[in-house]
């Protein structure tokens, strides 16, 4: 029934002016279909941390566990990606097992909907050069996989979440019927080392080269290295199917059995196709952080802060804002504060990030 | 990406002016993203004889549609009256029947307490038009409707989406490790005596007498040597669940013995009397859709039994159509009701215990 759910309302809308009231209103709708609603910054007076970064992961934290479904605009945001934050939260949502649910003005194949595409003969170079991978879907594998994706708004969003919720009491009385789902559990590593699983936007050539690169370098440090180019060897591999939803999660199942075995989750946070995070490595991150078992890394290449990359300019409040008047992240921040609790190296190569993460963990030894 | 579903498109729209475009739009749509759709009037018809012949094939063209289809979305706008169209309930009936996936949609989802707009309150209550007291007022629409289907507030279109966002989830599930999903077949759970069994679809269920006037008909039916299943019955297989609290289980597990006690008769002999305004029960529309579905024997009563166009006052157009007072369509096929029905089942006029009588007499002609 709706008044046993508990949803945690996730989007990008903290960061546009009136933003704050845009959130009390999804929560009065939510409420007015007797929802119970938690929003990500509904404990912030009383909310642990040492700095706002902190506090925000730890006040999500706190409201995502009080919740059974997470509802989440996945609107493009600063380019061709959803608001990475959002799709962190969507992320530690899945890991706690709540149901996933998300909604866009524009479910088409991301193959139809980019806009700045080259066009070749079978496929599309994006603006950067990156084959273009998920032609046939409209978000990325961790996306699709994990999520029920609405085409609409927050109202049409929650009202197939009802729907849904009203054909689960339903088959409670279905006589006969079983439906059984066997989690996902994690998986020793082979060599007794480390397990690092690299979290960086995948598929496509360009994406095994490095991927091959970077775990040459961790393996020379000493771990046992896995990247998204690498199956799972613990998930059969389905590419054959004919269904690209099948398919799609068929990989998902892979990235996230990676994230559940892996000792280390080392994310590559540098923006992709505009100035978010790549959404399977947004996802990945907000998973490996509600697990909890994780150690958790991040890299950046570029030093600059997540103002200075968007050109923010200073509101009258004095808070960094870009272009069309949307908050970036303060302080000085390079990515969206839900890594708070991501240790995270900037400025470097991969290489040098590896060996700092290597002395930092020999440290807690 | 739904290539390999095949959806029969069912409402009222026919009897609208312009019904037909209005089909075939929602049909371009539902074919713009990949679905086969079947209408009600796809297949070249010989030439009909009568106008009952026209019923007939008119009837036949649903069935051979419905029986090509994986899914049904159906308009449960009201119609006439607060009920929906009693003949796209008895297509939804037929589709639930074939195991299609249902889904149907309604601009208004409200409870009935809430949305029936000719209501006079009163302690306890609320009384239709008519003066009797609405059942289920904190439902949006009858029991078998709710039961049988995944009910959508929207258009047509916000169907379809919840439709193809449903399929997205069935494939992904084809991937799922350690992801299994089992049920059990729906079988007859009373085993066959020597007297047949006829179910009363009747439309008196929710009433606080209808145990005493149930028990009446029981008794009719058996003197003439038939055994009897009423709807207030609990179906033999089919547990009585204590109350949840939770409205959308309880409403399945009624929908369940409903279901039940069709899959379980021989005969359905239903209660076509208008309901609410000028259509049939839901609950029983539905259940002769599926009656028909499944073989069974259809028989019915109307305490009316004029035709159609006698019992709802209409005007001839230009055209020869027969319209009433909103210009919608009214059928013209000497038939009391709705050819769904009209075409299907034999209609006696008057009272149950004459439609008891005369099905008995029909059965032994046979």
């Amino acid at each position: 029934m709706i008044h046993e759910e508990h949803l945690y309302i996730a989007g990008p809308v903290c960061f546009y002016p009136r933003g704050n009231s845009m959130w009390q209103s999804y929560r009065k709708e939510a409420e007015f279909y007797g929802a119970v609603v938690e929003l990500p910054n509904d404990n912030w007076d009383s909310v642990p941390g040492d700095s706002i970064e902190e506090k925000i992961i730890n006040n999500c934290d706190i409201s995502m566990r009080k919740c059974t479904a997470v509802l989440a605009n996945i609107e493009n945001h600063r380019g061709f990606m959803p608001d990475a934050g959002t799709v962190f939260e969507i992320g530690m949502a899945y890991g706690l097992g709540l149901k996933c649910y998300a909604y866009t003005r524009d479910k088409r194949a991301q193959g139809a909907k980019y806009f700045g595409g080259t066009y070749e003969l079978d496929r599309i170079l994006d603006k950067d050069g990156e084959i273009l991978m998920n032609m046939d879907l409209p978000f990325s594998d961790c996306l699709v996989g994990s999520t029920k994706i609405v085409e609409g708004d927050f109202t049409d969003c929650l009202r197939v979440f009802r729907e849904d919720v009203e054909e689960e009491s339903k088959q409670k009385a279905v006589r006969g019927r079983v439906e059984t789902f066997e989690a996902p559990k994690k998986n020793p590593g082979k060599t007794g080392k480390k397990v690092v699983y690299v979290g960086d936007c995948r598929r496509g050539p360009q994406a095994e080269q490095r991927h091959a690169e970077m775990k040459r370098i961790l393996e020379k440090y000493g771990y046992e290295a896995y990247t998204p180019s690498d199956y799972n060897v613990n998930v059969p591999v389905l590419q054959q199917m004919d269904d690209p939803y099948a398919r799609a999660y068929n990989r998902f199942d892979h990235y996230q059995q990676h994230v559940r075995d892996c000792d280390i989750y080392l994310c590559v946070l540098d923006d992709h196709r505009g100035y978010e995070v790549d959404s399977d490595v947004a996802f990945e991150s907000g998973m490996a952080y509600m697990l909890e078992d994780k150690k958790m890394f991040g890299y950046i290449e570029s030093p600059e802060s997540m103002a200075e990359r968007t050109h923010s300019t200073l509101s009258e409040s004095g808070s960094p804002v870009d272009i069309n008047g949307w908050s970036t992240e303060e302080k000085g921040y390079p990515v969206n504060m839900m890594w708070g609790g991501t240790r995270l190296f900037r400025g470097m190569d991969f290489e040098e990030a590896v060996k700092q993460m290597t002395e930092l963990l020999k440290g807690e030894e | 990406m739904t290539t390999d579903e095949r959806i029969y498109v069912a409402g009222p729209i026919c009897f609208f002016p312009r019904g037909g475009e209005i089909w075939q739009a929602r049909r371009r749509e539902a074919q713009y993203y990949g679905f086969t759709v079947t209408l009600p009037n796809d297949n070249k018809r010989p030439p009909a004889q009568s106008k009952e012949h026209g019923a007939y094939l008119t009837l036949k063209n649903c069935r051979d549609s419905i029986n090509q289809s994986t899914g049904i979305i159906a308009d449960l706008e009201n119609f006439r009256g607060s009920e929906p169209d009693g003949g796209t309930i008895y297509e939804v009936g037929m589709a639930y029947g074939h195991d299609c996936k249902c889904y149907a949609f309604t601009r208004d989802k409200r409870p009935m307490g809430v949305k029936y707009n000719a209501g006079t309150y009163v302690d306890g209550g609320i009384l239709d038009y008519k003066g009797r007291k609405l059942p289920h007022i904190d439902l949006p629409f009858g029991v078998c409707v709710l039961g049988a289907c995944k009910v959508i507030e929207g258009t047509f279109s916000d169907a379809l989406k919840a439709y193809m966002c449903d399929l997205e989830e069935e494939s992904k599930k084809k991937a799922m490790r350690g992801y299994s999903l089992t049920k059990d077949s729906p079988k007859q759970t009373i085993p066959r005596g020597t007297r047949p069994i006829v179910y009363v679809a009747d439309i008196f269920r929710y009433e606080e007498d209808a145990a005493e006037k149930y028990a009446e008909m029981k008794k009719v039916l058996e003197a003439q040597g038939f055994d009897a299943i009423v709807p207030t019955d609990a179906a033999p297989g089919v547990p009585v669940l204590e109350d949840t609290g939770d409205v959308m289980e309880m409403v399945y597990n009624q929908f369940d013995h409903y279901q039940q006690h069709v899959r379980n008769c021989d005969i359905i002999l239903a209660n076509l009397t208008d309901y609410e305004g000028y259509e049939p029960s839901s609950d029983v529309a539905f259940e002769c859709g599926m009656a028909d579905q499944l073989g069974k024997k259809l028989f019915a009563w109307m305490e009316d039994g004029r035709n159609m166009v006698d019992r709802i006052p209409s005007h001839e157009n230009n055209q020869g159509r027969m319209l009433d007072a909103n210009n919608y369509s009214v059928e013209n096929n000497n038939a009391p009701i709705n050819l769904m029905f009209g075409a299907s089942f034999q209609i006696f006029d008057g009272t149950f215990e004459n439609a008891v009588e005369k099905m008995k007499e029909k059965l032994q002609n046979v």
